[in-house]
């Protein structure tokens, strides 16, 4: 079974691929994004040079590694799976010998990974060919950056089948997305880097799920957090991770107990 | 011949949330909402035999979809008791997925952004068919759906009667021994639902596949269903054989008749009644006339009034005849004689 799970995330990538033009459009986007965050950045520490450990530099990384992985953790606009169950097309997928969570995992897996390669690198690229970026140079940076961001794709997978599968029990439910994007943005450090946020609202942050999803990824690959605090950090991860997945497969049973498919 | 399916006694309920009417009734529904329940489907038993062919035919909103959800195990009955190819719907419904395949005419299990062909690939792995089965599966299914001059376009692209064929392989692939088609034709054209039609009909007799449909569609019947299970408002009200449904709900039939030309003269002499249409003299007990238009008459006649071939005689005797056909009453005109008249099972004796 699992070599369909597989072949089901290479179908959703190749499936990706059919969007050249989307992709170039959306990479705009995400670029145009980060320059004009990056240039207010920059403004700002013309007043003072470092804040909160991170100087100009820092920053900016910080800044164009969350528009690379944006699209990885919190994709915009993901309804799909909201839209199959207002239309009723749910049954099939309902139907398959397939487990329906690991079946969705797996297309949004493949999705991901085609973002990472077709979005995040160009942009990250962007970025350092117009700011001088640069990468991290330790090994352990690396390390941590092969096994945390992954985590943080899986929790965004769990994230966003929650907030699509309220479709269940609530029709139009596009106001939840926006609001469950918007949120999360926010307590992942989209908006405002985490580490520039008030210490009060740190310590409430540094609880919350959201933190997993980009935040930590990115400070690991910046290399300003490690040792007891990183694995700390992960531990708390890899519970959110267990929380969200648990809550999705429940929900999942309870939807399949009194669905009423949509449209006869 | 075994048994595939057998349901006993099913009973679907869903919970209806009712919303009062202005804006203050939509608040109180908010807080206080006023559930009704309404079944879908009610004490419906139906038992078919491997191999068969079986109509499921009622007006929208009978309950086909929700039997046939409740057939595969998605939907969870209220009551009942089901068992399809010996297994329990929603207890085994993976293992019952691998043995069955389904096809929901209105939606589509296809990927829509890539080529079929990818659709179908992917199936293999899902059903674990071995790839050289899974080739020679394809094949023939290639050959009989003639696939090949979409097989390698988008899906999106697809004319509905392609994606059909498409879906059908899909479902396909795996070699069910039952198949469900909710509305398999609905929206195609006449040569599309023929072609379609005539693959179920080679499947059916080829690898025996047993079948399940539902359609609003008459001539699918007809073409393809030996048997047909007509519902409406959840209940069962006909269990039998299609050509037993004219006998027992057929109405009239009716005769026509041409007249030879010298009768014409005489056929202008009839009597008119008072809605100007022509009267015969002395017709038989439960014989009417429907039509005089030149030359050709129609007479109604009901089966029990008496035998065709006394008509035909009782006319011959009056008239030269020079040619004489009778058509059956239109199925489609009976099935809808029946949902409007509700007609039940109970009425009609024990189901076939």
């Amino acid at each position: 079974m699992l070599r369909f799970y597989f072949e089901v995330a290479g179908t959703a990538f190749r499936r990706q691929i059919v969007y050249r033009w989307a992709n170039l459009a959306g990479l705009c986007t995400n670029i145009f994004f980060a320059l004009i965050v990056s240039y207010i950045i920059i403004a700002l520490y013309a007043v003072r040079p470092v804040v909160a450990g991170y100087d100009v530099h820092d920053t900016l990384r910080y800044t164009w590694m969350m528009q690379a992985i944006l699209m990885v953790v919190l994709p915009f606009g993901f309804t799909d799976l909201m839209q199959t169950i207002r239309t009723g097309d749910v049954v099939t997928d309902l139907s398959k010998p397939c487990d329906f969570y690991l079946y969705w995992f797996s297309r949004e897996m493949g999705k991901n990974v085609y973002y990472a390669i077709f979005r995040g690198l160009p942009t990250y690229l962007a970025g350092m060919v117009i700011f001088k970026l640069g990468v991290p140079l330790t090994w352990q940076s690396w390390l941590a950056f092969g096994l945390i961001p992954p985590f943080g794709a899986t929790l965004g997978i769990a994230y966003r089948f929650l907030y699509n599968i309220v479709a269940f029990w609530i029709i139009e439910a596009r106001a939840v997305v926006s609001f469950a994007l918007t949120i999360a943005q926010f307590l992942t450090g989209s908006f405002i880097p985490l580490p520039l946020l008030p210490g009060w609202l740190q310590t409430i942050v540094n609880w919350l799920p959201f933190r997993g999803f980009m935040d930590l990824p990115v400070q690991v690959f910046l290399g300003k957090i490690s040792g007891s605090l990183l694995w700390g950090a992960f531990g708390l991860q890899v519970g959110w991770l267990i929380i969200l997945t648990c809550l999705v497969l429940w929900l999942v049973q309870v939807a399949r107990q009194h669905v009423v498919v949509q449209g006869g | 011949m075994t048994v595939i399916i057998d349901a006993q006694a099913l009973q679907k309920n869903f919970r209806v949330a009712k919303r009062r009417p202005g804006i203050f009734g939509g608040l109180r529904s908010i807080v206080d909402p006023e559930v009704r329940i309404v079944s879908a489907v009610q004490d419906l038993s139906l038992q078919v035999q491997r191999g068969e062919m079986v109509g499921l035919v009622g007006p929208n909103g009978a309950g086909k979809s929700t039997t046939i959800k409740m057939l595969t195990g998605i939907l969870t009955p209220s009551g009942g008791e089901i068992r399809v190819a010996g297994l329990t719907p929603i207890h085994q419904r993976r293992e019952l997925s691998k043995r069955i395949g389904v096809v929901f005419g209105q939606r589509t299990q296809l990927w829509w952004d890539l080529p079929l062909l990818d659709s179908l690939q992917l199936l293999r792995h899902l059903y674990r068919v071995p790839e050289a089965r899974h080739r020679e599966n394809l094949k023939q299914l290639r050959v009989m759906l003639d696939l090949d001059e979409f097989i390698d376009t988008p899906v999106r692209q697809l004319s509905l009667g392609q994606r059909m064929r498409g879906d059908l392989a899909a479902a396909l692939l795996h070699e069910p021994e039952l198949l469900y088609l909710d509305e398999p034709t609905i929206g195609l054209d006449v040569v599309a639902k023929a072609r379609i039609r005539e693959f179920l009909l080679a499947l059916n007799t080829q690898r025996s596949t047993t079948v399940l449909i539902t359609t609003h569609d008459m001539d699918d019947i007809e073409t393809l269903c030996p048997r047909i299970l007509i519902i409406d408002h959840g209940r069962k009200l006909y269990d039998g054989a299609v050509k037993d449904i004219r006998t027992r709900f057929g109405g009239e039939r009716t005769l026509i008749a041409v007249l030879d030309g010298s009768e014409l003269a005489r056929l202008a002499m009839l009597p008119s009644a008072e809605d100007g249409l022509a009267t015969l003299p002395d017709l038989p007990a439960g014989v009417r006339l429907l039509k005089l238009d030149g030359p050709q008459i129609e007479l109604g006649f009901g089966r029990e009034a008496l035998p065709a071939h006394e008509l035909v005689a009782w006319l011959g005797a009056r008239y030269t005849l020079r040619d004489v056909t009778f058509r059956e009453p239109d199925i489609e005109d009976i099935i809808r004689r029946i949902y409007e008249k509700d007609l039940l099972l109970g009425d009609i004796g024990m189901p076939v």
